[in-house]
């Protein structure tokens, strides 16, 4: 189980789980992610997704279709301009469909719900 | 349209318009963004450089290498793609000492903004035949675009 940062700006999201020294994102074919891999090592080290409130339902089916069984622990989320520790038993050894599950429901769904009904009205 | 015209670095940092700065805006995810400057690019559109945006590349320290070349990348790009996964954000590509960079630029109602730069292997989709060279949305003279796909 790898411990895993979660990183905000805006719509993009990044689950970083090693060093952010010298990460190259690339496309790899996994459905709305970036694979983010060590430059010298080329071990994976996070994922980015450009436009997490968008493709939040391409990730989850195509982390059904191509899974990855790293299991992370989210120990904090950065924000931006503050860094929150994480003790939500959810994201402890989390599979990263887990994870963009919780992320989905913390952070975005209450924003669709409020555009739904802006549009609504 | 603005009249656009390639700047070099120097004359970049000099275009940056802060007519704007100190203003905010709210993102997709709620989050407040301050406007630091705007930069006219290629397309004819002004792109927002937020403090937010800033912070946020400070956190790779590769990228954050070229946080001040924000202005230059943006206005002179080598290469303007969109992304394939979806349709209102476009990818800033710009070769830097042999590192291919991606500025991912966002849409919310008119205002254009950045949210991340990061190293990135290849142009985004080309490898996957996602998107091929009719879908770009603008190419530098002389950029040798293949060598990144």
């Amino acid at each position: 189980m790898e411990k895993m940062e979660i990183r905000f700006c805006g719509e993009v999201i990044e689950f970083i789980f090693g060093s952010s020294k010298r990460i190259v994102f690339g496309d790899e074919s996994q459905p709305g992610l970036e694979i983010g891999r060590d430059k010298k090592s080329q071990k994976i080290v996070a994922f980015m997704c450009l436009d997490f409130p968008y493709l939040y339902n391409r990730i989850l089916q195509g982390l059904k279709v191509k899974p990855i069984s790293r299991r992370f622990s989210v120990e904090s989320v950065d924000e931006g301009d503050t860094v929150s520790p994480i003790c939500d038993p959810r994201v402890k050894n989390a599979t990263l469909a887990e994870i963009v599950q919780w992320v989905w429901e913390k952070y975005y769904a209450h924003l669709a719900q409020e555009t739904a009904m802006e549009v609504a009205a | 349209m603005e009249n656009w015209k390639p700047l070099n670095r120097e004359q970049a940092l000099a275009a940056r318009d802060f007519s704007r700065a100190g203003e905010t805006f709210i993102d997709h995810k709620g989050l407040l963004h301050e406007i630091s400057y705007l930069i006219l690019t290629p397309l004819g559109y002004y792109v927002i450089v937020s403090k937010q945006a800033l912070q946020h590349v400070e956190k790779h320290p590769k990228a954050a290498r070229y946080k001040t070349d924000f202005p230059h990348f943006l206005n002179n790009p080598d290469l303007i793609a969109p992304n394939y996964e979806f349709e209102t954000a476009q990818l800033y590509y710009k070769v830097a000492e042999g590192t291919l960079l991606a500025i991912a630029v966002h849409q919310k109602d008119d205002l254009r903004f950045v949210t991340t730069m990061h190293k990135a292997p290849t142009i985004k989709g080309i490898r996957e035949k996602k998107i091929s060279q009719t879908d770009f949305l603008y190419i530098r003279g002389g950029f040798k675009w293949k060598k990144w796909k």
